[in-house]
């Protein structure tokens, strides 16, 4: 079972390369960014115009969340390749 | 590095960093070892990392403790809002995962051979070396403080388990009425807001079974991390059961008695309390001191694209022994700059580019368990060095509702469910 889960693991790597900009992301919302705890969102799976529409959001947001603070130290194709990426691994 | 090789990351690094934003492709075709010396976030960060995007390498991990207890969530366990074990890792999912884990104490790094040497006589030959001690203590900040003075009073920061059940056991043994008095450091420590968060959690503890006692902060700084967030906070639940005292108003704690149980504060005067923390100045681990990575300041100076330490080529830190500033010393910078030198490795093995990426640094506190405040920021690397964008990060609104306190109290418990499982993966 174990060997299967990483076998599926590294597959995931091999198959869908990770930007090094995405690295950081896994911190707060888990490897490969499925989460662990419904307070913080699954990465994996959102679809990549929703991922970009999101960030942007939170770049214009004054609410003073944690994305609210983080999104605007990113630029447009930073985003893009977080969202191209987090949208291949798929839905958990 | 080659000197080739890093004239032309100079010549990238005023760039928009092209490879960070490249999927990078894992090789199972790259080659090497790399021996990891130091087991915590960092250290296991850039092993599982390495292990995602470099499959061929060996990565040996040599730490001498089976166990790890995390400093995040350290002070629910003093207040008695989590077990032990709750915050206690360990890196059998690194091994399952085919990263050779070395439980042993490390007794000699030679940083030009790339050799590690064990006290039991094992020796590792590396192509890369990864140096991740963390912090140590500077034993000569608080007179009379020193290990076996640290076994009575401890510092707890976090030190193992022993360290905090000490404190735990303390607290609960107190009488009524009784004084909570914890010195904080100077600055640079790891965990800027610990020492407040654990000031917050010990009063809500005392809320609850000692009503009547008294927390104070004696601390060698003239202001803390989120400083305004935690007095709100402190207004709004504790009244006046904590009370700081800055360095200017002779707060700092120059000399502790230890059978007489009180601090003595650089003005000389004697602060007598039933349960005392002290919490020394701090400095690169041990390790980071053997493998001659330090500098003048007592931290490791590193080139921020890769994390490859200024003094000796060819050996990486990362984590609370490097010198990271402007990025606070917290877990969560470990493993962030820990994922930027695994890709800087990565490249290396592959013979690819790569010239650093944006990193992050993003830390929740509670104030009580229903109630956190965060504080995040995004740098980018200068040529060498790291820098806070200006644009981003800060911390949580100072007016916010209940509520505003109650999710990010929430997301705390995420954080570290979530940045456990990225670091040491999950044990089958």
């Amino acid at each position: 079972m174990l060997a299967l889960v990483l076998l599926a693991a590294c597959s995931r790597d091999a198959e869908v390369a990770m930007p090094a900009v995405a690295a950081a992301c896994q911190g707060c919302h888990g490897p490969y960014g499925i989460s662990a705890h419904p307070a913080i969102p699954d990465l994996a799976g959102i679809p990549e115009e929703n991922f970009v529409a999101s960030m942007r959001a939170y770049q214009d947001s004054d609410g003073g969340g944690v994305m609210a603070r983080i999104a605007p130290g990113y630029s447009k194709a930073e985003i893009a390749a977080m969202a191209h990426w987090f949208a291949e691994l798929g839905a958990p | 590095m080659s000197l080739t090789r890093r004239a032309v990351l100079q010549a990238l690094a005023g760039g928009a960093g092209l490879a960070a934003l490249a999927p990078f492709q894992s090789s199972h075709a790259a080659a090497g070892t790399v021996v990891i010396a130091g087991g915590g976030f960092a250290g296991s960060t850039c092993a599982r990392y390495l292990r995602r995007l470099a499959p061929g390498l060996r990565i040996v991990l040599i730490d001498r403790h089976a166990k790890f207890v995390t400093g995040p969530f350290c002070n629910t366990v003093i207040a008695g809002l989590r077990e032990m074990e709750a915050i206690t890792q360990d890196h059998r999912a690194l091994a399952a995962e085919g990263i050779e884990f070395v439980r042993a104490e490390i007794s000699a790094i030679d940083p030009v051979a790339r050799t590690v040497e064990t006290v039991d006589g094992r020796r590792w030959q590396a192509d890369k070396l990864v140096v991740t001690p963390g912090i140590g203590f500077r034993w000569d900040s608080i007179d009379g403080y020193n290990p076996a003075a640290a076994e009575v009073l401890p510092h707890a920061w976090p030190g193992g388990p022993e360290q905090i059940a000490t404190l735990r056991a303390q607290l609960l043994a107190m009488p009524e009425g009784g004084l909570v008095a914890i010195a904080a450091p100077p600055n640079p420590y790891r965990c800027p807001p610990g020492p407040y968060e654990r000031a917050s959690l010990i009063a809500y503890f005392l809320e609850r079974h000692k009503p009547r006692a008294k927390l104070l902060i004696l601390d060698s700084k003239d202001d803390f991390s989120k400083e305004p967030l935690f007095r709100a906070g402190w207004a709004a639940l504790y009244g006046n059961r904590i009370e700081w005292v800055g360095r200017a108003d002779g707060g700092r704690v120059a000399a502790v008695d230890v059978s007489g149980r009180a601090f003595i504060t650089a003005a000389g005067e004697r602060v007598a309390a039933d349960v005392l923390n002290p919490i020394p100045a701090q400095t690169a681990g041990r390790l980071a001191y053997i493998a001659d990575l330090t500098d003048a300041s007592g931290w490791a100076p590193v080139d921020h694209r890769d994390y490859q330490s200024l003094r000796h080529p060819n050996v990486h830190v990362m984590g609370d022994a490097c010198d990271a500033h402007p990025m606070p010393k917290s877990a969560f910078a470990a493993t962030s700059q820990a994922k930027c030198c695994a890709f800087a490795l990565a490249a290396y093995f592959a013979g690819a580019d790569y010239d650093g990426t944006k990193i992050i640094n993003a830390c929740y506190s509670l104030v009580a368990p229903d109630y956190g405040i965060s504080v995040t920021g995004v740098y980018a690397h200068n040529g060498a060095d790291i820098a806070f964008i200006p644009e981003a990060g800060g911390t949580s609104p100072l007016a916010a509702p209940p509520a505003f306190r109650a999710a990010e109290a929430d997301q705390a418990r995420a954080w570290y469910a979530n940045i456990t499982r990225d670091a040491f993966g999950v044990a089958g």
